[in-house]
């Protein structure tokens, strides 16, 4: 798995929030890009950029709720967020 | 019992006097404190008709049998009265240190009545009360009066309005201390009414605690737990609440242009990530609490206050503003003028759509800060055209003939979370009896982050029972009263437990449930009482008719079908009275006078 710019086809976009943007190797929150052929679920993600399991509270592809085994379709919107709280 | 006080403080400001009662006996374990003895003590000596604006409206500032203990994030303070924005009875809680002052005077309630003729403060020390006049401080902003009352009894705590609420804004708010606020329902507003500007006390006494060991080891237990949460321990205090940004917008769930679109792109710049990493700042608590999660933006002249998430949604996002520093600085004026963010940032949204389509012109556009300040001041004075946005949304649109563009439920204006994408939480706005609040309920713990277990949050069926339990709990959290930030640590039970030590009671489950499920009915009954009905359980058409933004896109909300699961969980009639055999169970027979007409069986 590598990371790839966002003009190359095939790829997943992965935002990684509430802190959890010191996980991404240029230290971005939105924006990481990864390879789709590389990633048959969330946790090859989570692998990718070794997220700890206990950090990870939310996860929505594309905005609707998903989990550690879901699949991610090219082109899709990965969000990753720890316990967030407030209101 | 130990725990509270037995004492209330009434004053009456038409002949300036104080008096001291015995708290009924029948309301400490029936109704706690803060919001549910409250709703006890309005319910039984105010008139739902009464004009929420007039001499006759009562205040009340209520603590709990946890209040100014050593149990963690127990210096909160409810505020009451019926709402001049929404006719119902209303409670607004804050954090700070002004409610562990009132129980150290001794009281467990300090009840307002009457009204004064000229401005004036009170200063409460103990069972010494002095109204004295102040026209120094007229028209004084939040911060410039804390100042001034610092200066002359730097020992006392104090609240007070600003502007908006000595010139009645329906949606005042107001300061307690330097960085609380009492936000919602235009409770300043019934302080202006009655001409008075500040409240100050202090005291030295100490409530009763029954068993000092066992209320020990729940400190101690509770503030490990606290600490051992990743939220609770760093992130509020690192970010605050507007680390919930990114999630709302992703979810399309963010009030955006009037909630126009429940997405709004440039939402990552008004972010709790982002306005930490840009703008320094230092945080601050409330009493007893180790979470910390209130921030102060340093650098500057003046300190400013760093928003809440909801004030950057409505004052940010939904009226398409994304510069973090200008957001920042509209939070600051609405808090030094005494405005709540919530419903300022929604009537002016409310008022550009207006614009837009026909129904009234305005210099105001989305996405333009041009005027945004200058407006917001004109609501405070109530100058030109902000008088009649001083009204609050719903009065303003419907003046014009635009009712349906005013974003609310019964008057209050949502909050930012989209109702679209979150099904639990628009049945919450929709049954609150204070209007759309996102508190009242709080579904975002289930159908956002899952907690406790992962809901489909877009789905309508089996979510009347998981508000009617969320809204019993919430109602106790606000009588004990507590945090409810504890809730993402600390388990339901817990509460119970803190409320067996302090006060010796013996409460089991069921009856300790029982106290939010009253405390619920006798909101219900008095606003009925009020005049509300069935119809006023409602969201604006918007909801019910244009879908949202992203994941959202598909969707709008079906509230009969879930307004009729939730009335049968209640245990109420088609029309949401709660009848006869359900006050007696909860004990509420003496309120029974409030149900329309006595409370006929309906079929």
């Amino acid at each position: 798995m590598t990371e790839c710019n966002s003009e190359e086809a095939g790829e997943i976009i992965v935002n990684l929030y509430g802190g959890l943007e010191k996980y991404s190797p240029g230290n971005l929150r939105k924006g990481n890009t990864i390879r789709e052929d590389k990633v048959d679920s969330i946790a090859d993600i989570l692998k990718f950029y070794s997220i700890p399991d206990e950090e990870v509270q939310v996860i929505l592809v594309d905005g609707k709720h998903a989990d550690r085994g879901s699949s991610v379709p090219s082109g899709s919107t990965v969000s990753i967020f720890p316990l967030v709280g407030g209101g | 019992m130990d725990g509270w006080m037995g004492k209330l403080l009434k004053i009456d400001l038409r002949n300036k006097k104080a008096e001291i009662e015995n708290l009924p006996d029948r309301a400490e374990l029936h109704f706690l404190g803060g919001r549910g003895l409250g709703d006890y003590l309005l319910a039984e000596r105010l008139n739902p008709e009464v004009d929420p604006l007039s001499s006759e409206n009562m205040l009340v500032f209520a603590v709990g049998p946890l209040t100014a203990t050593v149990v963690p994030t127990t210096g909160r303070m409810a505020m009451l009265s019926k709402s001049p924005l929404t006719g119902t009875i209303f409670d607004s809680n804050a954090g700070g240190h002004w409610g562990p002052a009132l129980k150290k005077a001794g009281f467990d309630a300090l009840i307002i009545r009457g009204s004064c003729d000229e401005l004036h403060r009170i200063e409460i020390y103990e069972e010494d009360v002095k109204i004295i006049p102040c026209p120094e401080l007229r028209e004084k902003t939040t911060t410039s009066t804390w100042r001034s009352l610092q200066e002359k009894t730097s020992d006392y705590r104090h609240l007070s309005i600003g502007p908006a609420g000595e010139n009645e804004v329906r949606f005042a708010s107001v300061a307690v201390g330097k960085n609380g606020t009492l936000g919602r329902g235009g409770l300043g507003a019934v302080l202006g009414s009655k001409n008075i500007k500040a409240i100050s006390v202090r005291g030295d006494k100490k409530p009763g605690i029954s068993d000092e060991k066992e209320v020990e080891s729940i400190k101690k237990k509770s503030r490990a737990w606290l600490e051992d949460s990743s939220l609770t321990e760093g992130r509020l205090r690192e970010l605050g609440t507007a680390m919930l940004m990114n999630l709302i917008n992703e979810a399309g769930v963010l009030p955006t242009h009037n909630f126009q679109k429940t997405q709004f792109d440039l939402a990552d710049r008004i972010s709790g990530e982002n306005i930490a990493r840009r703008l320094p700042s230092t945080s601050s608590s409330c009493y007893n609490c180790p979470i910390t999660c209130s921030r102060n933006i340093s650098g500057g002249e003046e300190e400013r206050a760093s928003p809440e998430f909801e004030s950057l949604g409505l004052l940010g996002a939904n009226l398409g503003l994304s510069d973090p520093d200008f957001v920042t600085d509209l939070n600051q004026l609405c808090d030094e003028l005494g405005l709540d963010t919530i419903s300022t940032g929604s009537v002016l949204s409310c008022y550009i759509e207006m614009s837009d389509k026909g129904f009234i012109d305005s210099p105001l556009s989305f996405g333009s800060r041009e005027k945004i300040d200058e407006y917001i001041e004109l609501i405070a004075f109530r100058e030109g055209i902000g008088d009649k946005l001083a009204e609050g949304s719903l009065r303003f649109a419907a003046e014009y003939g635009a009712s349906e563009l005013s974003m609310q439920v019964k008057g209050l204006d949502i909050p930012a979370f989209d109702p679209r994408g979150m099904k639990g939480q628009a049945l919450g706005y929709i049954t609150s009896n204070r209007g759309a609040c996102h508190q009242r309920a709080n579904m975002m713990t289930w159908e956002l982050l899952g907690i406790p277990e992962n809901v489909d949050r877009f789905s309508e069926e089996d979510k009347a029972p998981l508000v009617v339990h969320q809204q019993n709990l919430n109602a106790i959290l606000d009588s004990l009263i507590v945090c409810k930030f504890t809730l993402f640590a600390l388990a339901e039970g817990f509460y119970r437990e803190m409320l067996n030590a302090v006060t010796g009671a013996d409460l089991s489950e069921g009856e300790f449930m029982k106290i939010g499920r009253r405390i619920w009915n006798l909101e219900r009954l008095y606003n009925l009482a009020a005049g509300f009905r069935r119809r006023d359980d409602s969201l604006p058409p918007r909801f019910k008719e244009e879908k949202g933004s992203g994941p959202a896109a598909e969707v709008i909300v079906n509230e009969e079908k879930m307004l009729d699961s939730y009335y049968q969980k209640r245990g109420w009639d088609k029309r949401g009275f709660p009848l006869p055999d359900k006050l007696t169970e909860l004990d509420l027979e003496k309120f029974s006078g409030l149900l329309p007409g006595g409370g006929e069986q309906y079929d």
